[in-house]
C-alpha cells in the first residue's frame, strides 16, 4: 500500500508531455484537463493490473507475466496498443539482454584467444574472477539505477508544486463547489432519516 | 588489460545515454506503486510492469488524441472535450465516476425535481 496518496499520482510534467506531443502543436491542454488526464492514467493503471491479475489467478500463478498484460488489454477493448506494446516488449528484452549478452561475448571472445595461446589453466581462474566481479557490478547497477529514478520523481514532483501555487485559486474553487454539493445531499438524506425515526417513534 | 578499462568506461556512457533514451517516459517506481495498492495483486513481473507503463503512456496519448479530433475548438483542449469522449467511447466507460460530463447544479436540481 501506498504511505501517502500523493504517492499514487503519475508526474504531471510527463503526462502534459505526453498529451503535448500528441496534439497538433500549438494547441493548448487546459490545467483541469490535464489533471483529468493524470488522474485516469493513474485509474488505467488499476484497471489494467485488475484485469490482468485475473489471468494470472486464472492460471493460478502468483507473479504477473507479460501474457496477461496483453491479455488484460484485449479485455479492456485497446487492442490497438498490442502492436506497439509487442514492439516495446522487444525492446525491452532486447536491453535486458543486452548487458549479459555482451559480457558474455567478451568473455567468449578472451577464452579463445587464450585457448590460442595454450593457457588453459590460467584462463579457468581468470574467468571465475571475472564472474564473481561481474555480479558484484550487477547488483550495484540495480540498487543504483533506482535510487536515479526516484531523485528524478523528487525533481518532478517539486516542479509541480511550483506550478500548483500559481493556479492555487482556480483549483480550490472548484474543490469547494463539488464538496458543496456534496454537503447539501447528505444533509438532505439526514433530514430524510430524522423524519422517519420521529414518525416510528 | 586495454579491453577491461574500455568496457568500465562505455558502461558510463551507456548509463548517461540510457537516462536521455530511456525506454519509458514515465516512472516505473511510482506504476509500481499504483499496482501495489492494488490489494490482490501478489507479484509484479518486470515485463508486466514495464508493459503497463508503456501501455500507460499510450494511454494518455491516445485519450488526448481522440478528445482533440472530436472536439470543436481545434486550439484548445479541455475537460469538456474528455468527458465527452469517456461518455462516446466504450472503451473509456471505466472512466465515467472519474471523469464525469459536468452539469450545472442549477440543472441537476431541475432534474431532480423533475424525477420525483
Amino acid at each position: 500500500m501506498a504511505e501517502r496518496p500523493e504517492d499514487l499520482n503519475l508526474p504531471h510534467s510527463v503526462i502534459t508531455r505526453i498529451m503535448k506531443e500528441a496534439v497538433p502543436e500549438g494547441v493548448s491542454v487546459s490545467k483541469e484537463a490535464r489533471n483529468a488526464v493524470s488522474k485516469a492514467a493513474s485509474v488505467f493503471v488499476l484497471y489494467a493490473t485488475s484485469c490482468a491479475n485475473n489471468y494470472a489467478l486464472k492460471g493460478k500463478r502468483k507473479t504477473l507475466n507479460a501474457a496477461d498484460v496483453f491479455a488484460a488489454m484485449k479485455d479492456m477493448e485497446f487492442e490497438e496498443f498490442i502492436e506497439p506494446l509487442e514492439k516495446s516488449l522487444q525492446e525491452f528484452r532486447h536491453e535486458q539482454k543486452g548487458k549479459k549478452e555482451a559480457s558474455e561475448k567478451r568473455k567468449q571472445n578472451r577464452s579463445d584467444a587464450e585457448k590460442a595461446e595454450g593457457e588453459d589453466s590460467e584462463q579457468n581462474i581468470s574467468s571465475e574472477m571475472e564472474d564473481s566481479r561481474e555480479d558484484a557490478e550487477d547488483e550495484e547497477d540495480v540498487e543504483g539505477e533506482e535510487g536515479e529514478d526516484e531523485d528524478i520523481d523528487e525533481d518532478i514532483d517539486d516542479e509541480d508544486d511550483d506550478e500548483e501555487d500559481i493556479d492555487d485559486e482556480e483549483d480550490g474553487e472548484d474543490v469547494e463547489e463539488i464538496e458543496d454539493d456534496g454537503e447539501e445531499n447528505v444533509g438532505q438524506v439526514e433530514d430524510v432519516d430524522d423524519d422517519d425515526v420521529q414518525e416510528v417513534e | 588489460m586495454p579491453m577491461k578499462s574500455g568496457f568500465s568506461h562505455n558502461r558510463g556512457l551507456e548509463k548517461m545515454a540510457d537516462k536521455s533514451t530511456k525506454l519509458t517516459l514515465l516512472p516505473v517506481a511510482r506504476i509500481r506503486t499504483i499496482m501495489k495498492s492494488s490489494p490482490d495483486i501478489t507479484v509484479i513481473g518486470q515485463e508486466s510492469l514495464f508493459l503497463i507503463t508503456k501501455a500507460t503512456e499510450l494511454f494518455v496519448q491516445h485519450i488526448a488524441q481522440e478528445s482533440h479530433s472530436r472536439s470543436q475548438n481545434k486550439n484548445s483542449l479541455v475537460y469538456g472535450n474528455l468527458a465527452q469522449v469517456v461518455d462516446d467511447d466504450i472503451a473509456f466507460q471505466f472512466l465515467a465516476d472519474v471523469l464525469p460530463k459536468k452539469v450545472l447544479a442549477r440543472d441537476y436540481l431541475q432534474s431532480l425535481e423533475n424525477n420525483s
